[in-house]
């Protein structure tokens, strides 16, 4: 069941050396594409046929995105997102901690086919201590190696990469935020249109893709046109790292192909902890909406499955509930985090998430009324679709959903001013 | 392009947006961060319309147009849209309307009163930031603002000094300056208007009216010779305040704190109330209506006592036009020669090939087509704050520009080149290989530091054979707001009105001084401050037997020396008009009523030039007159050539204390601008600060 595209390496014994990515025939898709000095649009062809999708949340077609990119000479930029930040995510932190060659290997191929002399890529502040260190060690180890610089491996062909790392702002992992970060401004996101393929960091056209994706080019380079379709079931395409948390007994990231039942996927972590019921899933970070869990036991995991069950597959980290999780309390603890991370940019992300929250911690303190809820819910259908970016739709989903979802639970805990659980 | 707009079909511009097209054709879109000379952040989420076949409504002032877009501005997804952003504006926002300056002239209390609800549903603490005192001009209440973030924009893109800026994030972003700094610069004025509530107000307004019980005239500028438009504010026939009034062609939306403020010199405590005239030693008061007989008998006296080559006759560049052209009028009528307004200069041998009158050679508007500007002898971020907007936009697009100046003060635009230039020398320093000149257009720009150099016809001449040699235009930037009117309506020695050759030249300022005249007769002119040298002009009033002052304010040599002192109507209090330095005509209507003693200038005047039977006038005919004076002139200052003037030898003086002149004290009202002199006083302490120890000494030395 469980195939290996970004997690390859994982569980290896020095599992981030170039010897052992070299070993999993690494670097072999980028030599081929450098030797052969293959066309560009040969390679975006080859990603968009493959049906790649963005990991990080949105999940738009890769190839695609690359085809924006103005075709004339000039600089261009690579931004490899790696602030990974949505809660439940936890995906690209191992891949930059176990196989950092895949990314920059797949930053290389992505560089080479857009056009890009020079990548990016931009770690979250949290990352300092350990993935920052590895990802910078590989780096270094990869330009020892002649596969990254000046004139790579005599084809006159350069790129040079760089890591970046954040201060620590959720809002950072929004792309066009990000820009602003790198050029070293404040970390609010810009106005689209001009997009960044356009006019992007510095004002040049730039492609920003998520970490797992480029992690996953390597391989699809390497391998027949046909390969990586033929990975999902269930008439889906494709694989995606799932990072399991919540109340389950072997918490964790799990790479399967897309498709693949919620059910086989609970299995893999283990089941419910202490055989408990579950109550509901997150699929897909926790700015996505909720989904009962008996719901949930009937979906496959890919993205159109979950859009029918009413929610998203985000950025693949599912927050699985069981039956004594109090909703209230964790819309408010959810809530609270877009609180506090609204970059304060535009009028109804800055002002609107606040009041959710302060609306939603007067219910836990008991000091809520009926009215409150149904202020909840007009106030995130407020935010919604209003923003400059999408922090405001991501503090106003939750909101929505665990409503639509459990109100009764919600209007207990107003009448009874307690949780219905405990 | 045609676009419908509320089902109706509009032709537009491709590059516009849809705010653009909707300010034109007048339909309106509430908004508070748009503002047309600012870049578009699309934050506040004001202006969201419904466009047809788009999910979510867009910003108007962020989204461009495009063939056939259907837009609504009153449909009800559009209402709601707006709805939601007024009530998420307003939910922290203190609603103190009763106490706030900005009430009734209030973008949020304006929307509000369309978009917002009658009660609110926010039932949780408000937001409260503390306030702190960033500026004496500036008061703030942050808790009233709402985050548009144009104050931060005009920092960064028109002032070019990033005095404010936003601290924190989300609900805890505020507007803050930078570690307890302040903001002092020239223009910092302008954030009051910007800001659409009441979080950035005038301080020196705080409290005194409220705004629908102001009236609004318009006036023009009196500080400088860009000639900015100004609405004043008054209340109870008293200036209460002054707003830039909008003119593209002059001062954009924008204004200098100077003219901003500078009103309050007006009400300064040293006004003279009343005539006054010397008995026996003694200032005695006199009758309203007996002063203009007895400052005509006096100086009828005085022109058959000592002669008409013997009386010395000053006035000020800052008077109206019309006091100007009466001033002359009565004195050459008289056969007075020795007429003058060029206080503050020294050196006179250039001034047979000077030009018509000094104009900046191009429109400011036409600034930035230059590929050079030259800048010598000016600062114009303390001089003209008006024009380092232009110039900071200038530098921007592909203008170099090179500053030369004889002493050491920073601009607030982007400079090609800097130099401490040394004003007895300055013949082998203009040189092409020392200046670096990009391909094409080229403007240099005189400032008023040159006229004050005792080596003013030295450096003209060697400007004007530089100048040829490049192919460069030449333009002035005066001293006073009225310069030009002084120059043009023959308030020279050498020229009559409209620039003609007079018969017989005579004295300059300098000379008048230095000759010790028995008898002089000064018009809106401060001896302490507004000559050349201090000393000498005291010594020349204490020698003369007969000193006759037309003045708005009494200071300690006017009060010692003088014979006769009318009391005169400032900028504010009469009829007048200004000729800026672009050629431009503009007149003005008095702002308040001067106080019954006061004469208007220009009245006192002609009744001295009809007890002279000279001839008898009113505002419009004397503006008849000097509109035809002005018909076909040429201000095209490109033939200006003053190569050829015989002139003195350089005189070496290695410190020019006359280039210095800080920043608020260019004119006798805006001395007397409290307000601005604070500000003075805490910009110099700050800049003093920031200095390092050999620019300190040079300060000391020019202060001295």
């Amino acid at each position: 069941m469980i195939n290996k595209l970004c997690t390859e390496t994982f569980g290896l014994k020095n599992p981030d050396s170039l010897k052992t990515y070299l070993d999993k025939q690494g670097y072999q898709a980028w030599k081929n594409i450098i030797t052969e000095q293959t066309p560009k649009s040969k390679i975006i062809e080859k990603i968009k046929e493959s049906g790649l999708r963005g990991k990080g949340g949105a999940g738009f077609l890769t190839g695609l995105k690359w085809s924006f990119i103005p075709l004339m000479d000039g600089q261009k930029y690579l931004v490899c997102n790696s602030d990974e930040s949505e809660p439940g995510t936890c995906k690209d932190r191992d891949i930059l901690r176990y196989n950092p060659h895949s990314i920059i290997e797949g930053m290389l191929i992505a560089s080479y086919a857009i056009g890009a002399s020079v990548a990016y890529n931009y770690l979250r502040g949290e990352f300092m201590d350990e993935q920052w260190k590895v990802f910078n060690h590989a780096l270094s180890e990869a330009y020892n190696a002649k596969l990254i610089g000046k004139n790579i491996l005599s084809s006159n062909t350069t790129i040079d990469i760089h890591a970046l790392i954040g201060a620590g702002a959720y809002i950072v992992g929004e792309e066009t935020a990000m820009l602003e970060s790198i050029e070293g401004k404040r970390g609010m996101p810009r106005i689209k249109p001009p997009f960044p393929a356009i006019k992007g960091l510095y004002g040049k056209p730039t492609i920003i893709n998520n970490t797992e994706t480029l992690a996953s080019i390597p391989k699809i380079m390497l391998n027949e046109p046909g390969w990586y379709k033929s990975l999902g079931v269930n008439d889906t395409e494709g694989m995606k790292i799932f990072s399991m948390s919540g109340h389950i007994n072997n918490p964790g990231n799990f790479e399967i192909a897309l498709g693949t039942p919620f059910s086989e996927l609970l299995n893999l972590a283990g089941g419910m902890w202490n055989e408990k019921n579950i109550k509901a899933v997150i699929p897909g970070g926790s700015s996505v909406p909720v989904v009962k869990g008996d719901i949930m036991m009937q979906v496959n995991m890919d993205y159109d499955s979950i859009a029918e069950a009413g929610s998203m597959l985000g950025s693949g980290g599912v927050i699985v509930m069981d039956e004594s999780t109090c909703m209230v309390s964790v819309l408010q603890r959810i809530s609270r985090f877009y609180y506090a991370e609204s970059c304060g940019q535009c009028t109804p992300c800055r002002e609107g998430t606040g009041w959710l929250y302060k609306i939603l911690t007067n219910i836990i303190l008991g000091k809520g009324t009926q009215n409150d809820l149904h202020q909840l819910e007009r106030i995130a259908t407020q935010i919604e679709g209003h923003c400059i970016c999408a922090l405001g739709d991501a503090a106003a989903m939750p909101v929505r959903s665990f409503l639509k979802n459990f109100w009764s639970e919600f209007e207990y805990y107003v009448d009874k001013k307690e949780s219905m659980v405990s | 392009m045609k676009v419908f707009v509320n089902n109706k079909e509009y032709s537009a511009e491709p590059e516009d947006t849809i705010i653009e097209l909707c300010d034109k054709i007048g339909v309106h879109i509430p908004r508070f961060c748009y503002h047309k000379h600012l870049s578009v952040v699309a934050s506040c989420r004001m202006c969201l319309v419904d466009i047809e076949g788009v999910k979510h409504s867009q910003p108007a002032c962020s989204t461009p147009l495009r063939e056939d877009m259907r837009i609504s501005t009153k449909s009800e997804k559009t209402k709601v849209a707006q709805k939601s952003s007024m009530e998420f504006l307003l939910i922290n926002h203190p609603l103190d309307c009763p106490i706030c300056d900005q009430a009734g002239e209030c973008e949020l209390q304006d929307i509000s009163l369309e978009h917002g609800d009658d009660h609110s549903r926010y039932m949780q603490f408000k937001r409260v930031v503390i306030d702190k005192d960033i500026s004496p001009l500036i008061s703030t209440d942050m808790t009233r603002c709402i985050h548009c973030s144009r104050c931060v924009r005009f920092g960064e893109e028109i002032s070019n000094v990033k005095e404010l800026g936003l601290l924190n994030r989300g609900e805890d972003m505020k507007i803050d300056v930078f570690i307890e700094s302040s903001v002092s610069s020239e223009l910092s004025g302008n954030m009051i208007d910007l800001c659409p509530v009441g979080a950035l107000n005038n301080k020196p307004y705080r409290y005194t009216a409220r705004t629908w019980d102001l009236r609004q005239i318009c006036g023009i500028s009196p500080h400088d010779c860009i000639g900015s438009n100004i609405n004043y504010h008054t209340y109870n026939n008293k200036i209460v305040r002054a707003v830039p009034s909008e003119n593209p062609d002059i001062n954009q939306t924008w204004l200098s704190d100077r003219d901003r403020f500078g009103y309050e010199g007006i009400y300064s405590e040293d006004r003279v109330k009343k005539s006054q005239m010397r008995v026996d030693g003694k200032l005695v008061e006199l009758d309203f209506e007996s002063t203009p007989s007895e400052v005509n008998n006096l100086i009828n006296n005085n022109i058959k006592k000592y002669g008409k080559e013997k009386i010395g006759c000053l006035i000020s560049g800052q008077s109206t036009s019309e006091e100007l052209f009466m001033f002359q009028k009565i004195f050459k009528g008289l056969g007075v020669s020795n007429i003058d307004h060029r206080t503050k200069e020294s050196n006179f041998d250039y001034q047979k090939n000077y030009p018509l009158m000094p104009s900046l050679g191009c429109n400011l508007e036409d600034l930035d087509e230059y590929e050079n500007i030259i800048l010598i002898g000016v600062n114009i971020k303390t001089e003209y704050p008006i024009l380092s907007i232009r110039l900071n936009l200038a530098t921007k697009n592909k203008t170099r520009v090179h500053s030369f100046n004889f002493n050491s003060l920073d601009e607030n635009f982007d400079l090609h080149c800097k130099k401490i230039i040394d004003h007895s020398n300055i013949e082998s320093f203009l040189n092409v290989n020392n200046i670096e000149l990009d391909q094409g257009k080229t403007l240099i720009i005189i400032g008023p530091s040159v006229s004050r150099s005792p080596n003013q016809s030295n450096i003209l001449q060697s400007i004007s054979k530089f100048s040829s040699s490049i192919d460069a235009k030449i333009g002035f930037l005066t001293e006073s707001c009225n310069s030009t009117s002084g120059w043009l309506l023959g308030n020279v020695p050498h020229r009559e009105l409209g620039g003609n050759q007079s018969s017989i030249i005579g004295k300059n300022s300098y000379q008048m001084i230095t000759d010790k005249l028995p008898s002089y007769i000064l018009y809106n002119l401060e001896p302490e401050h507004d000559f050349f040298d201090k000393s000498l002009v005291e010594s020349a009033l204490e020698s003369s037997e007969c000193n006759i002052f037309f003045t708005s304010y009494i200071t300690p040599m006017i009060e010692k020396y003088a014979h006769i002192i009318v009391p005169i109507t400032t900028f504010a209090e009469a009829d007048g008009s200004y000729i800026n330095i672009e050629g431009t005509y503009q007149t003005f209507r008095p702002i308040v009523q001067p106080s019954k003693n006061i004469y208007e200038g220009w009245s006192i005047l002609n009744k001295i030039l009809k007890l002279n039977n000279l001839g008898d006038y009113s505002v419009a005919n004397i503006r008849d007159e000097l509109k035809k004076s002005l018909e076909g002139l040429d201000f095209n200052m490109s033939k200006t050539d003053m190569s050829n003037t015989n002139i003195s030898p350089y005189i070496e003086n290695k410190i020019l204390k006359e280039s210095y002149r800080e920043t608020n004290q260019t004119d006798l009202i805006v001395r007397r601008s409290e307000s601005l002199n604070q500000a003075t006083k805490i910009k110099n302490k700050l800049n003093y600060k920031n200095m390092n120890n050999e620019v300190k000494k040079s300060y000391i030395d020019i202060t001295k």
